[in-house]
């Protein structure tokens, strides 16, 4: 038998041996004819399934780095086995930039280390190059408002939306964030695998799903009075609603220029939160919220959005962040128990 | 003999039928490139989810299966390079299942970088042509078969 006679039957045979996918996970045993997010009858079940396993694979692999467990199931024997990863990635590591906003990368290869931010309203550049003067490398990062040329470039395998121009010695791609932004990047002396993996490190484009809120019980605002709308501020509070049209509101809270507080509450797309990236100074996500809720500055204020039970909920206050966060926090329960 | 490629010429008309024939094939490749069946599972599953979304374009592909190999590759290629993993490089065995032919070709396989590797799964468990296996790894005809020689010249010496 010949090497690859031999080759093609341990693949044959390795291949008869692995797992069906159904012992894999909860999302493979809820698609006999569909992937997890193929269709209207399981869409909102199928959403809970990714967003359970998501994070599970997530924080999996994000917990430690060297060893993953790996469970089975084959008829009712569950058999785990621990296997140790035998390297790791020696050109990417975790950006030394120190934020985690939502379009900053993850990952950089590791000798970009100088890295420097250009706020030019409306766009945000993150240029980052290497520590060595003598090596011309170099990533920048741009998000810029779609009304700004279209980058006239070839598709990038695998990415869909992506596009990709050789402009001299430099490399150009450009991904959609939203309806209104756009993310630019241009690579001087980086390897094109390195550089796609950079950009899918960003959690607005490589984790966009994060910002998709899952599906609850809608609330209809123009079936909600005023008063149960006060009734989600602390009593403590000086609280006014005010209606702009029927489907969306202002709630005003407080009066002084320290503490007031204002919330815009209307209807809601799912891709809102994307959008809000572009929008905000040093867009984040709010830690530890139970929903996806974004964070930034506005006017040297900071506003925080979320969308619950369906309506898009937008806060913006000169309280300190923390405290700003506390109260969205606070109302967002709130919000959860009307009827 | 009927090989995998013998598919390529029948694409299914619809996003439903092409999952039904093609899943598990997509799961499998992936799970022997990758050599982590849960990884491949979640990179099948995301493939897939694309393909659906764009069934429109997709499905007039002369071979979705390798578009939807393609994404589900750089998927999980992606996901590899955030977290900053390399592969696990042992495939999970099942309880019961039979032995292996050989168990060292199954070994040298693992030792296999995942570049060299995902050529060899192309080209000799799925049987696609070497432009084939050039389209779908974004790579020129000409590094396939170097790469496909690199590993067998590795393998041959691994298994010496």
């Amino acid at each position: 038998m010949s090497l690859e006679e031999k080759i093609r039957a341990t693949l044959e045979a390795e291949a008869e041996r692995l797992p069906p996918p159904s012992a894999l996970g909860v999302a493979g045993a809820l698609t006999p004819t569909r992937p997890r997010r193929a269709g209207p009858v399981f869409a909102v079940a199928a959403f809970l399934v990714v967003l359970i396993s998501g994070f599970a694979l997530s924080s999996l692999l994000r917990n430690g780095g060297l060893v993953e467990q790996v469970t089975t199931v084959t008829d009712s024997t569950e058999n785990e086995a621990t296997v140790t990863a035998p390297s790791v990635d020696r050109t990417l590591a975790p950006t030394a930039v120190g934020k985690e906003l939502l379009w900053y990368p993850t990952v950089l290869p590791s000798d970009l280390k100088d890295c420097s931010e250009v706020i030019n309203d409306p766009t945000f550049r993150l240029t980052c190059t290497a520590d060595d003067p003598g090596v011309e490398r170099e990533i920048t990062l741009e998000i810029r408002p779609t009304g700004y040329p279209k980058l006239d470039g070839e598709a990038v395998p695998g990415h869909f939306g992506w596009s990709r121009a050789f402009q001299g010695t430099a490399e150009v791609i450009e991904v959609p964030v939203g309806v209104t932004w756009r993310l630019r990047a241009v690579a001087v002396g980086v390897d094109s695998d390195e550089l796609v993996a950079v950009v899918d490190s960003i959690p607005v484009i490589g984790d966009r799903q994060a910002l998709i809120p899952a599906f609850e019980l809608p609330l209809v605002l123009v079936d909600t009075g005023d008063d149960a709308l006060e009734a989600l501020i602390a009593r403590d509070r000086e609280v006014e609603v005010v209606r702009d049209t029927t489907s969306s509101a202002f709630i005003v809270v407080g009066s002084s220029s320290e503490d007031r507080v204002l919330i815009h509450v209307g209807s809601a797309q799912p891709g809102d939160l994307v959008e809000f990236v572009g929008e905000l100074g040093d867009a984040r996500l709010v830690d530890q919220a139970e929903r996806p809720m974004v964070i930034g500055t506005s006017n040297d204020q900071t506003q925080i959005v979320w969308i619950q039970r369906g309506l898009l909920w937008s806060l913006l206050t000169p309280m300190p962040e923390g405290q700003a966060v506390d109260f969205s926090l606070d109302l967002s329960q709130s919000i959860s128990s009307l009827p | 003999m009927k090989t995998n490629r013998d598919h390529l010429d029948s694409a299914p008309s619809t996003f439903d039928e092409f999952y039904r024939a093609r899943y598990t094939e997509t799961y499998r490749s992936l799970a022997l490139a990758l050599r982590n069946p849960d990884l491949a599972r979640e990179a099948a599953d995301e493939a897939m989810t694309r393909a659906l979304e764009r069934w429109r374009v997709v499905g007039g592909y002369d071979a979705p299966q390798q578009w939807v190999f393609r994404v589900g590759l750089n998927w999980a290629t992606s996901r590899l390079r955030r977290h900053r993993y390399e592969t696990v490089g042992v495939l999970v065995e099942p309880v019961g299942s039979p032995p292996l032919p050989d168990p060292d070709v199954s070994e040298a396989l693992a030792s296999l970088p995942l570049k060299l590797r995902s050529v060899v799964v192309l080209r000799l468990y799925l049987d696609w042509s070497t432009e084939d296996c050039a389209e779908v790894l974004g790579i020129s005809t000409e590094t396939v078969k170097s790469r496909l020689s690199r590993a067998l010249d590795r393998l041959e010496r691994a298994l010496e």
